[in-house]
C-alpha cells in the first residue's frame, strides 16, 4: 500500500486536531496550516495530546488496509527535523513512512 | 517546625542552605525568625516550605524578604495491577527501562542531561541561582545516590535509543520516583510518559504496592501526565526562599 500524500495527510492531521480542538479550553490555532505548532513553546498541546493525536491519526492510517503504523518509533526520535514540530512537519514524515512495516 | 540543615547543597550550589517547613503551629514566624538568626553567619539560602493555603504565612514570610518560588504537587497512585491507560498503551509498549548498574552507565547518564532538562525546576527558576547550578546539583544528586543501596537509576529507552532517566528508592512498600527527565534532543516527541509510566512496570516488578513522587507547579505538562495515568494530588505546599542579597 502506497503512503498518503502530503496534502492528504496534512488535511488528515488538521482534520484530527479539528475534533481535538472541541475539547479544549485553549485551541489550536487551525489557521497556521502546516505552520501550526504541535510540540516546543508555541503549542498549546501538551505531551499527552500530542501522544493522544499521534495514536488517533496512526489508529486512521491502520484502518487502511495493508497499512500497519508506527509513527513514534526510533527512526522518528532521529529524524531531523522532528516529525512531531509543526503540522507540516508530520505530514512530511506520515507521507514518507507509510508503508507496512 | 522541622529544620534541615541541607549540607549537601554546599557542594552543590556552593551555598550553606537551611530548609525549613511550617506547620500550623508556627503562625507567628517567631520560630522561624530564631533559626534566621541562629544561622545567619553561616548559611546564605533559607528554604521554607508551607501547606498550601496559608496566605497568612506567606504574607509573613513574604514581609520578611521572602520570594515565592513554586507550589510542590505531591503525587501518589497504587502500584498492584499497574497496566498501562488504554489510551497510551499503543506508545507505552514501545518503551523500556533498564537499571544502571556500573559507573560507566551512570556517567554516560550524566554525559547526556544538559541545563536545558529541568527549566521548570526551582533551582533554576530562581533569579539569584539557575539553570547551569541545576543541572550541577542533579549530577551531583545522581552521582552521590548511586553509590547508595536503597537508590536505583534507570534508564529509558524506545528501540535502541536511549530518551531519558529516572532514579528510585524503596521504602516499606512505596517506590518514590526522586528525579526524572526526557533528554533535550528528544523533547516534544511524547516521549514525556516514559517518566510516569516506566517507574510503574519498575514498582510493580519490585513489588511495591504505592508510588510516589512530587512535581513543581511549574511543571504543568508533568503534572497532566501524572492525571492521565492516574495518579492523585495527596499533598500541596508553598515554597519559598530567603537569599542572603535580599538580606543585606
Amino acid at each position: 500500500m502506497r503512503p498518503p500524500a502530503i496534502e492528504d495527510s496534512q488535511r488528515l492531521v488538521l482534520d484530527i486536531l479539528a475534533q481535538y480542538n472541541k475539547g479544549l479550553l485553549r485551541k489550536v490555532d487551525l489557521s497556521q496550516g502546516p505552520d501550526t505548532p504541535l510540540s516546543g513553546k508555541d503549542s498549546v498541546l501538551d505531551s499527552v495530546q500530542l501522544v493522544g493525536l499521534i495514536m488517533a491519526i496512526e489508529e486512521r492510517l491502520c484502518a487502511e488496509p495493508g497499512h500497519n503504523v508506527s509513527l513514534i518509533d526510533e527512526r522518528a526520535m532521529s529524524h531531523q527535523p522532528s516529525p512531531f514540530a509543526t503540522v507540516g512537519t508530520l505530514a512530511r514524515y506520515i507521507a514518507g513512512h507509510g508503508g507496512p512495516t | 517546625m522541622k529544620s534541615v540543615d541541607a549540607v549537601w547543597e554546599r557542594k552543590n550550589l556552593g551555598l550553606g542552605v537551611l530548609e525549613l517547613e511550617l506547620g500550623a503551629g508556627d503562625a507567628d514566624l517567631s520560630g522561624l525568625e530564631s533559626q534566621l538568626r541562629t544561622h545567619a553567619a553561616t548559611h546564605d539560602y533559607f528554604l521554607v516550605k508551607i501547606p498550601a493555603g496559608s496566605a497568612r504565612l506567606v504574607q509573613g514570610l513574604e514581609d520578611r524578604g521572602f520570594r515565592f518560588l513554586e507550589t510542590r504537587v505531591g503525587l501518589c497512585r497504587s502500584a498492584e495491577g499497574y497496566a498501562s491507560p488504554a489510551a497510551f498503551a499503543a506508545m507505552t509498549a514501545r518503551m523500556s527501562c533498564a537499571r544502571v548498574e556500573d559507573d560507566a552507565g551512570m556517567e554516560a547518564v550524566l554525559a547526556a542531561m544538559d541545563e536545558e532538562m529541568f527549566v521548570a525546576d526551582r533551582i533554576s527558576q530562581d533569579p539569584a541561582l539557575g539553570p547551569a547550578q541545576a543541572l550541577a546539583r542533579y549530577r551531583n544528586w545522581i552521582r552521590t545516590d548511586f553509590k547508595k543501596k536503597d537508590k536505583h537509576l534507570y534508564r529509558m529507552k524506545i528501540g535502541r535509543r536511549e530518551f531519558g532517566f529516572f532514579t528510585m528508592s524503596m521504602s516499606e512498600g512505596t517506590m518514590h520516583i526522586l528525579l526524572g527527565g526526557t533528554y533535550t534532543p528528544d523533547k516534544g516527541k511524547g516521549l514525556g510518559m516514559g517518566v510516569i509510566h516506566l517507574p510503574l512496570t519498575a514498582a510493580t516488578a519490585s513489588g511495591a504496592t504505592l508510588c510516589a513522587t512530587a512535581a513543581s507547579s511549574n511543571n504543568l505538562s508533568v503534572i497532566n501526565l501524572y492525571m492521565a495515568f492516574g495518579y492523585r494530588v495527596d499533598a500541596l505546599h508553598y515554597v519559598l526562599r530567603l537569599h542572603e542579597t535580599a538580606r543585606h
